[in-house]
């Protein structure tokens, strides 16, 4: 089933060297994970951006760290 | 036939390793690290970390490379004094250890780079702060990649973090036999409940570990989807926000009452820390190792002093007070540890190599064990002939403090245990010390009770016959 789900999440990534493979297992099951909640990610992120870009012009914020 | 030994401790990438020449830690960048490290170094994110001591700073050296025929470059990395592993560290500890890996992460990000690995064990306490020491854990980054170390900074990070503030703070423990981080499916099933309404934790944790043992498979050398940069930096953020809403408080630990409690009025503290200190002014030590230090009261008379010191206590509750104090007095020379001397940090890993011991990895030039003896003697049930025999391998200089038999506290030890199982007083005391140190020192601080004892190794004493 989960492989199923793989074969329709997965799309045409760029070109990379496989070298790092061997170095890590980077855990498929992680690997499509992420991808199935990069939109959660990307709203969550974009939202805090929005956020922060807001306190910025009313409180003149600045980013630490 | 050459024979080259690499390291036990970095065998796993192929960009490099670490190995060790003439007493001077080296790490080798391979020619498949070529490009990452290139770009590290040239993108300015090189600068940009060690400038916030967020890496350790290295140099390149000339020296002959471990295994010519893969070297492009070999590094001389800053010396950090003594390796500390995840298991030994506090709850704080290990919290800034976590931000300091998505720091970096984030940083790396602007320019191009991320982390290729997230292990716990690339990050050591240096100065007062945790730093990444691994050079070679930034790769080029991979736009439209998901984030290879992900599951590792899970299983390294957050999962103990998650136990240790929600379960039990004695969890942390679990990293000593989960060298790879706790599993996620293990760490879910010991988390309480409530931590499934918490959104980071069921998000990275619970949902994550529910996938972890599919059957998926990404295409060889093949990406397992679109995963954008905001996707990533939303990733990063959320596991930083995760990380953060995690705390544990010490609360009322018994060890962190007992220096405050302890036998001895604020005179004779005074009067014990005034003696610690005439001593490390005498022998003026390179390196200390404060055993059962409790919150560091007596190990900052060495740090202080500018002298690198490690405190070691195996009450999580003293090591997170301690560290919490280095933290505010910003100091660069005191490193808590949790260490239980009755049980410590062993060497584990591939061939027992690959993770060492905690004696093998340092020695320091004097040893304080205040107040420790009569809890090696009594509640350890260890000969004084042994403990005397450990401190005698462990370091040169000892300044030991003896606690009587009619001591409060040691009354209270054996009323426990309904006896002493070996010979303990003074005389004893002095007879089993004697065979392995000489005394040069004697400082009674209690009257007719406690006494402190400059030792110095038999062995490193200087010559008479000179």
């Amino acid at each position: 089933m989960v492989s199923w789900i793989v074969s329709l999440a997965v799309g045409h990534g760029p070109d990379v060297s496989p070298w790092f493979w061997a170095y890590l297992d980077p855990g498929s099951g992680s690997m499509l994970f992420q991808v199935l909640i990069a939109g959660l990610l990307s709203a969550l992120f974009c939202a805090r951006s929005a956020l922060f870009e807001l306190k910025s012009a009313l409180f003149g914020d600045h980013e630490r760290g | 036939m050459t024979r080259h030994s690499l390291s036990a401790v970095s065998f796993r990438d192929p960009g490099g390793f670490v190995y060790e020449d003439q007493g001077c830690i080296l790490r080798q960048v391979n020619f498949l690290a070529r490009e990452h490290y290139d770009q590290l170094m040239k993108s300015g994110l090189y600068r940009e970390l060690t400038e916030r001591r967020l890496l350790i700073a290295h140099d390149e050296v000339d020296a002959l490379p471990r295994v010519s025929a893969t070297a492009y470059r070999v590094i001389r990395p800053e010396p950090v004094s003594l390796i500390s592993y995840p298991f030994e560290w506090s709850f704080s500890q290990y919290k800034d250890a976590a931000l300091l890996t998505l720091a970096v992460e984030r940083h790396a990000l602007r320019r191009g780079m991320s982390l290729k690995d997230c292990s716990a064990y690339n990050v050591q306490f240096h100065e007062g702060q945790p730093i990444l020491i691994d050079t070679l854990s930034l790769e080029q980054y991979h736009e439209g990649w998901p984030w290879v170390a992900y599951r590792q900074f899970c299983q390294h990070f957050l999962a103990p973090l998650a136990l240790m503030s929600l379960t039990d703070i004695q969890l942390g423990q679990l990293c000593r036999t989960n060298l790879d981080g706790i599993p996620l499916d293990l760490a879910t099933r010991l988390l309480p409940w409530r931590s499934r309404v918490q959104f980071g934790l069921s998000l990275h944790l619970h949902l994550h570990g529910l996938v972890q043992h599919s059957d998926a498979q990404t295409r060889e050398s093949g990406s397992p989807g679109r995963f954008s940069q905001s996707a990533m930096l939303g990733l990063i953020a959320s596991l930083e926000s995760t990380v953060k809403g995690l705390s544990w408080k010490p609360g009322r630990s018994t060890w962190v009452a007992y220096s405050k409690e302890s036998t001895y009025l604020p005179d004779q503290t005074d009067q014990k820390s005034r003696f610690i200190a005439e001593f490390l002014e005498l022998v003026r030590p390179a390196s200390v190792w404060d055993l059962g230090a409790n919150t560091g009261n007596f190990s900052r008379l060495a740090s202080d002093r500018g002298i690198s010191t490690v405190a070691f206590d195996f009450d999580p509750a003293c090591v997170e007070v301690n560290y919490r104090e280095v933290k505010k007095r910003q100091e660069t020379k005191l490193l808590p540890l949790l260490v239980d001397l009755l049980n410590p940090s062993p060497a584990c890993g591939w061939v027992n190599r690959e993770r060492t011991s905690i004696f093998q990895r340092g020695r320091p030039e004097m040893v304080l064990a205040l107040a420790l003896i009569h809890h090696l003697a009594i509640t350890g049930s260890l000969p004084l002939e042994n403990i005397a025999e450990f401190f005698s391998d462990l370091a040169p200089w000892l300044v030991i403090e003896f606690v009587a038999p009619d001591d409060s506290q040691v009354q209270r030890l054996i009323a426990q245990r309904r006896g002493v199982h070996h010979p303990y007083d003074q005389t004893q005391f002095e007879t089993c010390f004697n065979r392995y140190f000489s005394i040069q020192e004697i400082r009674p601080i209690l009257p007719g009770g406690r006494i402190l004892y400059l030792m110095r190794r038999r062995d490193d004493e200087p010559s008479s016959d000179g």
